[in-house]
């Protein structure tokens, strides 16, 4: 066979668009290749033909539009995402902080617990109990009882705002926390409850005894309380920020068991020695507006230069305690303070108003401006309680002279 | 186009698709008609079902779904023979070739304008190239006749590749063959080589035995190493116009061609001394001035000895 007979015979433009579109299976492919070893004018057309096909892709080329970077996609909804990523790292971190912070003040907690051993004069205070009378109303043994929280928010009621323990006590604090998430405060806020039980059970000082008595050991008990605070003040990482918590803390806790005195001594340790928080700071700032309290920074340091841990406040008078226990006495709002002579044993940890036989020490800044329409206490009827680091309490009127209760 | 380059292939009309269609009628399997049918493309351009049917009926019966003649095909046969095929793209041919107007205004809408790139591509001008669409277009469109017959283009389509490759293709035998026809009209360019050193002149008995040898080494050559070496040394086509057609890597048509000149250069070599030269005579014999062989590496590479197309020339 000839060249020229060769020539003649060509494939089909079928086939030859299917081999340059490699859908040949390999016989086929092979005879086309066979084909076009020998066909010049198949090569020419094959060629072309790839030719025009990438030249139909190129003209595309720059219509294609080039797929967005994967971030630009997002357009945006990036921003929004971003801010809540952010939101949310941030809250993570807070969160850690608060937990890390509570979890080192319970431990700072347990090991002041560990460290003070009992004190067996504060387990027998019932001796004491027959020489408090029973007419009393304040010193009634159902009394603890009436301070619950419950109690306290039916009877809040007074006109004029007046109330307590707006200072924030360390446990405070954390107690408020714990009630809304952590169980770290809780052994916190039992101590403070317990407390609250031991004192009025025992109606009275625990162990019986009156400033008077107690007048040898009083030198000796406030240099240990001061040594301990000064102790206290360089471990916490925190100032001591006023805060009523521990009120609300209190008055949250169901149950709790009759307090010892390791149990009052760590309640008042705490009031100094653990942080505020800013929610602590706030609602102690929500309450002091509700009962007229001056606010603000200053409001909240007291003429020694310290801040007050207590305040209470009743007919135009407010109490304060600062971290030293040294009692104030502002008279008139807007006015100076003064401060009252000491005329307790141990170091002054809360002050609060006691009034018509009724503990509002409890009362929480919520129940503190709910209206009540039984409770109503005259002012006269208005006293004033304070409590020392050893669960003792002082009674007094205008809040210059303290008897024992 | 002479009748001697035409395109081979039967071409099918209308009269001899009804003929396949009365012929297949029932022979395709129902079932898997409405498989395709329900896969296809077609329906989003408005081909009846019926029709749809029978130009696959008439497509399968003129190839015979693929097998030899006489050979009754089974449903599982008929359904390989049109899933191998570009199915919507051989309806639409089949469709417009049968003059379906919805057909012609999805072919225009989607082949119109990338026929006529591609033709400019292929001649390399704006103005041959949208003549060169435009014939093509109207010879689609049946404006050529044959025996009172509207002739269509597209009936030659089959589906083995796709109709827009088919379409290429076409446009470039078109131009291929026209160029090929006018180049005969064209005065030779005096072309005016440059005196060279002649080489001392190599013995006669010693060319004719190298036109032996060449001859001998590019016969057993493979078909694709005889492709590559055509495509290379007489085309003049790049590696990159080589490597599309084969639909390699370029540096794997470079590293092929090198082999197939290497080993057509010792089998060269190996030819020279089984004739009696020795080995250094034979390496100078490879040094003579290709001007004095009398090898036409041309013929040599296209007188091969393929069979392949020769079928499709009987009628």
């Amino acid at each position: 066979m000839s060249a020229a007979t060769h020539h003649e015979i060509h494939p089909d433009a079928e086939i030859l668009s299917a081999f340059a579109e490699q859908a040949l299976d390999e016989r086929e492919r092979g005879k086309v290749l066979e084909h076009l070893a020998a066909c010049g004018r198949c090569r020419q057309i094959v060629a072309l033909e790839c030719e025009a096909a990438g030249a139909q892709v190129a003209p595309a080329r720059p219509v294609v539009v080039r797929p967005r970077r994967w971030w630009r996609s997002w357009g945006f909804a990036l921003a929004p995402a971003a801010v809540v990523a952010a939101t949310a790292v941030v809250g993570f971190y807070v969160h850690e902080r608060a937990v890390e912070r509570r979890s080192d003040v319970a431990k700072l907690e347990q090991q002041r617990a560990d460290e003070k051993p009992p004190m067996p004069s504060q387990a027998t205070p019932q001796p004491q109990i027959a020489a408090v009378p029973p007419a009393d109303p304040r010193s009634a043994p159902a009394k603890p009882h009436k301070t619950g929280r419950t109690a306290a928010a039916g009877r809040t009621p007074v006109a004029e705002p007046d109330e307590t323990a707006a200072a924030p006590p360390p446990e405070v604090t954390s107690g408020l926390h714990s009630r809304r998430e952590e169980p770290v405060e809780a052994p916190g806020f039992e101590r403070h409850r317990s407390n609250d039980e031991a004192l009025a059970r025992t109606g009275g000082a625990p162990g019986g005894t009156t400033p008077s008595d107690s007048a040898v050991d009083e030198d000796e008990r406030e240099k240990h309380a001061e040594e301990k605070a000064e102790e206290r003040h360089q471990s916490a990482a925190n100032p001591p920020m006023p805060s009523n918590e521990h009120s609300s803390e209190s008055d949250a806790s169901a149950g709790g068991t009759p307090g010892s005195s390791e149990h009052a001594d760590t309640s008042a340790e705490q009031l100094q020695t653990q942080p505020a928080t800013t929610a602590g700071y706030f609602q102690l700032h929500r309450m002091r507006s509700m009962m007229n309290v001056p606010t603000g920074p200053d409001a909240f340091r007291l003429p020694s230069g310290r801040a007050a841990v207590s305040i209470a406040s009743a007919d135009h008078r407010v109490l304060a305690i600062d971290e030293k226990g040294a009692l104030f006495l502002r008279e008139n709002s807007g006015g100076t303070w003064e401060k009252v002579k000491r005329q307790w044993t141990g170091r002054a940890v809360a002050v609060r108003r006691h009034a018509n036989g009724i503990d509002t020490a409890g009362a929480t800044p919520e129940t503190l401006g709910e209206p009540s329409g039984s409770g109503t206490v005259s002012q006269s009827d208005t006293a004033f309680e304070l409590v020392n680091d050893q669960s003792q309490v002082w009674i007094s009127d205008d809040g210059r002279i303290w008897t024992t209760k | 186009m002479s009748s001697a380059e035409s395109v081979a292939g039967v071409p099918e009309t209308t009269s001899v698709a009804q003929t396949a269609l009365a012929a297949m009628q029932g022979a395709v399997d129902r079932r898997l008609l409405d498989e395709l049918w329900r896969a296809s493309d077609v329906p989003s351009w408005g081909l009846e079902r019926d029709e749809f049917d029978r130009i696959l009926a008439a497509a399968g019966s003129a190839q015979r779904f693929g097998l030899p003649a006489g050979a009754p095909a089974t449903r599982r046969q008929q359904e390989d023979f049109f899933r191998g095929l570009r199915l919507d793209d051989l309806v639409l041919a089949r469709a417009c070739a049968a003059g379906n107007d919805r057909a012609w205004e999805h072919f225009i809408a989607q082949h119109r304008q990338p026929l006529i790139r591609a033709a400019i591509a292929i001649t390399g001008s704006e103005t041959l190239g949208r003549d060169l669409a435009d014939q093509l277009y109207a010879e689609l469109f049946g404006l050529n006749t044959r025996d009172g017959e509207r002739r269509c283009p597209l009936l030659s389509y089959r589906g083995r590749g796709s109709l827009m490759g088919w379409l290429r293709t076409t446009l470039a035998q078109r131009h291929v063959d026209h160029y090929r026809r006018s180049r005969r009209d064209q005065p030779l360019e005096e072309i005016e080589v440059p005196a060279v050193d002649a080489p001392p002149p190599t013995p006669v008995a010693e060319l004719s035995q190298l036109e032996c040898a060449i001859e001998q080494a590019l016969a057993g050559r493979g078909a694709e190493e005889r492709f590559l070496l055509a495509a290379y040394y007489l085309d003049g086509q790049t590696l990159l116009q080589i490597a599309r057609v084969l639909g390699v890597h370029e540096a794997t048509v470079s590293r092929k061609l090198k082999r197939a000149t290497e080993s057509t250069r010792k089998q060269v070599v190996r030819n020279l001394e089984r004739v009696g030269l020795s080995r250094r005579a034979a390496e100078e014999a490879l040094g003579a001035d290709p001007r004095d062989l009398e090898v036409n590496l041309k013929k040599l590479l296209q007188c091969s000895q393929t069979e392949a197309f020769k079928e499709q020339a009987t009628p």
